[in-house]
């Protein structure tokens, strides 16, 4: 088994897997996690305790009880997450055979494949640190390798070195920084897909973060802990006020019983029969959405425009034609004085009145009284509003549970909830009454950056509000909660609730967290989102014609030879070994000096005679120069390294 | 770093068994033998075209300085094999769009391309000054040595020699002086000439070789093989059946304990000194006995076998430290012994031509 792989180079290579592999072990399964850091453990205890090799057949095995493993916690559909947990499981078991250098080689480049595959789950500047800690890892083990493979290629006793761990260390970080310029033109200026090759299965997706399509109980509240941003949206022009940020997602029609759900066949081919056109004084924005794996956009009432690439269903939400997988940036303008759908539809109307009639029999009742006080349907949701308003309603996140009869509970009973429960049981109430009414589920509010002039809306922002048909005024938003705590409209979640959700909730870990979110933004908006369009608009900004690819190419070849001009100080002085002798490299200066002086010397010339000649050439400096040749003569060889400081000075004096 | 020659000429491929290449089943040298005879007049035409190639760059034989147009360099199968993961790296992440990705990809394929620059500097400019093989007897392996010099002051990482397989790897320090050995089998008597060889390197990573050829006009001088049973040495001249006599003589024989009555001018002063008791010398007479080692004297075997014969007879008269001259066909040697004596009759029948 030779060239076989020395101790170190087997723990430099776990130790590279497990850097790689360790963000994974945030996101599989907790049992992959073990079989993964099993067979892991098992190769360091092989090596520790010289443990024979798995046999081939047990290694096939155990090959596919992994693969088993991972179709049995992510189904036969894969997606990326499965992928990357399927690559983990394998590079673990390929430590199973690593013996050799070859082995290793695959092993530690197949790493720097996951550590890439990370970028799809991580997107924050963090992670970029911290890869960039595994590319060194593996470079240095590469570097380890060669080492082990040039010593044992060799027929006779190698004489080559092993530096020691710092200097590799340091040639691994000089040839990251050689390749960065080159490798930043090539970001720039490398021609990008307009549309991807191939596109994702919708089961691959398992948007696991943000908004579901369903509202059941506790679905939003899951998120009121999640303090990560949903998207950022810098406005050209005047915020709306607080009380208007609705970021519209999706809306619910159906209603079982328990569960909320769009309920709407067809939305996304039928379009809405017209838009509103835009004002003046329209909302313009920006959004950059974070990839949530599903299709909606968030948008004010009411777009527009949809932009690139996206529609407006039936019921006015905006939605992309792909799934959103990785940031989007999209541009919108919003007309909030529209009146949508002046006319509904029967078959809407059929829809937004449905309720499970065998259930909260009580809150019928209730409503069909209230409903007879009042005929005019914006008087009866007045007098429900003040209802919530004015009885004893509290604004909770962790209200009682409901049972069978959710509304007739929450409405005489509990009386504790927060959106959703008031969404669903407002929006219930309103098709008791026979007004049509809708669930429509997003974010509402926002932090406004002043300094960096944008709207970061977080996960806890999400929210749950109603609609409802009105004649003549077509559809309305209709905020209960805000009826029961018009803070929370006002500000953030955390600020209404007072307590803390989690054991770092505090007012000053929020505001840092949200001050630091400007860095992200930008990296966001520079480096993540940047895309074909973009590309276009930064050579464009070069004065180009009309970018094409044509021009991309050339350009990189042309700006690739001057990177490579730029580069070429670096490589030359990429001096493999440090010099350990100061003076040596002191006298090197010396000779440049001189040289500079005009006395030319070679690689032939003791120091002494160097200076002789130097002291001809240069008779003024006779007292500086013999000096310095003194001075180096008893540093270097007279074991006097104390003096090599005067050198250093004199050797600056000159 | 500079390493000392080593004056043993056992073969050093055989010293150090642990050392030969693996011998496991490797599917690509079994396809590889399959396929030989297909190869063999493409890998004839790959060698003219080599040789011209290469006569158009300048002479090969050291001394030389390994310049811009001297060296070559090709990606290796795990830097093909790298680069190919960077592709796929590249595609998915493009696909994707994701940029992070492509930053990484991007980063790594630099980092790639530039090893070859990293790989080229390590050999570029280093000097090889001169080759040069000590003699050996045939049978044996001979020990070419590659002397190399920087003077560009860059230490230079993990240089290999190769001829059909890598022979030895040493680093060279800055503005130091290094020598790799190359190994050639010794099997026939005579003049033993260098294949065309590599001064190789593949740091950093392994990505890429870096190669230099050369055809040094070096020879070793190939002994011939020491009969292993040769008949006894021809002894001849006066007082032959005289036996040495020792106490009186030139020539120092060996020391004994000081004993009393001793002449002073006898006692070993400096080993009695080194060991705290006195020592007498005991000298002896060189001997008058000489040998006359003579081609025509083995007139009944064939031509090797009488060199094989002589040659034993030379390394058995050093030994026996007796005087001997040499007589062939067409030259002759005065008697004499000692380093100086042995080569040159050993040498003459290394070279011997009927």
């Amino acid at each position: 088994m030779k060239p076989h792989l020395s101790q170190k180079n087997v723990l430099a290579s776990i130790g590279v897997l497990l850097m790689a592999s360790m963000p994974q072990w945030t996101l599989m399964p907790a049992w992959l996690t073990a079989v993964s850091l099993a067979i892991i453990g098992w190769r360091v205890a092989a090596l520790r305790y010289g443990w024979r090799p798995v046999p081939l057949w047990l290694r096939v095995i155990l090959a596919f009880l992994m693969l088993a493993l991972v179709v049995y916690s992510y189904g036969l559909f894969w997606g990326r997450r499965a992928g990357a947990a399927m690559l983990t499981m394998m590079l673990s078991a390929k430590l199973m055979e690593t013996y050799r250098i070859r082995d290793a080689r695959l092993l530690v480049s197949m790493c720097l494949f996951l550590a890439a595959a990370q970028f799809f789950f991580f997107r924050e500047i963090y992670m970029l640190l911290y890869v960039v800690a595994v590319v060194i890892g593996a470079v240095v083990t590469l570097q380890w390798l060669q080492r082990d493979d040039a010593e044992q290629t060799s027929l006779s006793e190698p004489e080559i070195e092993s530096p020691p761990l710092s200097d590799t260390v340091r040639s691994a970080i000089r040839m990251l920084v050689i390749a960065l310029p080159l490798a930043a033109l090539l970001f720039f200026l490398f021609p990008r897909l307009g549309s991807p090759f191939w596109g994702m299965p919708e089961d691959a997706l398992d948007g696991k973060t943000g908004l579901s399509d369903t509202m059941s109980p506790g679905s939003i509240q899951s998120l009121f802990l999640d303090d990560s941003p949903a998207f950022r949206v810098t406005f050209d022009g005047p915020l709306p006020p607080p009380a208007e940020r609705y970021w519209r997602g999706p809306v619910l029609w159906g209603y079982d019983g328990i569960n909320w759900s769009p309920n709407n066949p067809g939305y996304r081919t039928r379009a809405p029969d017209r838009l509103p056109d835009p004002q003046p004084d329209s909302y313009r924005y920006t959004v950059q959405l974070e990839p949530h794996e599903r299709r909606w956009l968030f948008a004010l009432d009411y777009p527009t425009a949809t932009p690139p690439g996206s529609g407006v269903s039936s019921d006015y939400m905006l939605f992309s034609y792909e799934p959103v997988v990785s940031v989007k940036s999209y541009q919108v303008v919003s007309e909030p004085r529209f009146t949508a759908d002046p006319e509904i539809r029967a078959s809407f109307r059929s829809l937004a009145l449905g309720y499970p009639e065998h259930l909260n029999l009580r809150s019928q009742a209730w409503i069909a009284e209230l409903r007879q006080q009042y005929s005019v349907d914006q008087e009866l949701i007045n007098a429900v509003l003040r209802h919530f308003n004015e009885s004893q309603f509290f604004y909770s996140l962790t209200p009682p549970l409901l049972g069978r009869n959710r509304v007739d509970e929450f409405l005489f009973e509990t009386r504790e909830g927060y959106c959703e429960h008031y969404a669903s049981t407002f929006t219930l109430l309103m098709r008791m009454a026979g007004i049509p009414a809708r669930v429509v589920t997003g974010y509402q509010g926002g932090f406004y950056n002043r300094n960096a002039n944008y709207l970061l809306v977080k996960q806890s922002d999400a929210h749950a509000w109603s609609e409802v048909w009105l004649d003549g005024l077509g559809w309305q938003r209709v905020d209960p909660t805000a009826a029961v705590a018009p803070q929370r409209i006002r500000q953030n979640i955390a600020d209404t609730l007072g307590g803390k959700r989690t054991w770092y909730d505090f007012a000053w870990v929020r505001s840092v967290r949200n001050s630091i979110d400007v860095i992200q933004h930008q990296w966001n908006q520079w480096i993540i989102s940047f895309d074909a369009k973009k590309q276009g608009l930064l050579v464009g900004k070069l004065g180009l014609p009309f970018p094409d690819q044509a021009i991309l190419v050339v350009l990189l070849l042309l700006l690739g030879l001057v990177t490579g001009a730029l580069v070429r100080p670096l490589i030359r002085s990429f001096n493999l070994k440090r010099e350990q002798d100061v003076a040596l490299k002191l006298y090197r200066r010396f000779r440049k000096r001189l040289a500079r002086l005009g006395v030319r010397s070679g690689p032939q010339d003791t120091p002494g005679e160097l200076i002789g000649r130097a002291v001809l050439q240069l008779p003024e400096r006779t007292a500086a120069l013999q000096k310095i040749g003194d001075l180096y003569l008893r540093s270097r060889y007279g074991s006097q390294p104390h003096l090599l400081e005067d050198l250093r000075t004199a050797l600056n004096a000159l | 770093m500079a390493r000392q020659a080593t004056p043993d000429l056992a073969p050093p491929a055989g010293a150090s068994p642990n050392r030969s290449s693996p011998r496991h089943f490797s599917l690509s040298r079994f396809l590889g033998r399959l396929t030989a005879p297909l190869w063999r007049p493409l890998i004839a035409v790959r060698n003219r075209w080599l040789n011209r190639f290469l006569a158009r760059r300048g002479p090969l034989t050291p001394p030389l300085s390994l310049s811009y147009r001297r060296i070559f360099i090709l990606p290796t199968s795990f830097g093909l094999g790298f680069w190919i993961l960077l592709a796929v790296m590249g595609v998915g992440a493009l696909n994707y769009n994701n940029n992070l990705a492509l930053i990484m990809t991007f980063t790594l394929a630099s980092v790639a391309m530039f090893n070859s620059n990293l790989t080229h500097r390590n050999l570029a400019g280093l000097n090889i000054q001169a080759v040069t093989a000590d003699p050996v007897f045939a049978g044996q392996t001979a020990v070419f040595r590659l002397w190399l010099e920087d003077r560009d002051g860059r230490y230079r990482h993990q240089l290999q020699s190769a001829l059909d397989r890598i022979h030895d790897c040493a680093d060279l320090a800055a503005l130091g002086h290094g020598s790799l050995q190359l190994f050639v089998p010794a099997v026939r008597r005579g003049l033993l000439g260098l294949p065309r060889a590599r001064v190789e390197s593949r740091y950093p990573l392994g990505f890429y070789r870096a190669w230099s050829w050369l055809q040094p006009d070096t020879r070793c001088i190939v002994y011939p093989k020491p009969h292993s049973n040769p008949p006894p040495l021809p002894l001849t001249g006066p007082g032959q059946k005289t036996p040495k006599r020792t106490g009186q003589g030139d020539q120092l024989h060996s020391l004994r304990e000081y004993r009393e009555n001793d002449p002073l001018n006898r006692i070993a002063w400096r080993a009695s000194a080194r060991h705290g008791q006195l020592y007498s010398k005991v000298m002896v007479q060189p001997s008058e006995q000489q040998v006359h080692l003579d081609w025509h004297a083995l007139s009944a075997r064939d031509t090797e076998e009488r060199l094989s014969i002589l040659c034993a007879w030379v390394l058995m008269a050093e030994q026996s430290q007796l005087p001997y001259s040499l007589r062939l066909p067409g030259a002759e040697r005065t008697a004499g012994l000692g380093p100086r004596q042995r080569a040159a009759c050993l040498k003459q029948l290394a070279l011997f031509d009927a």
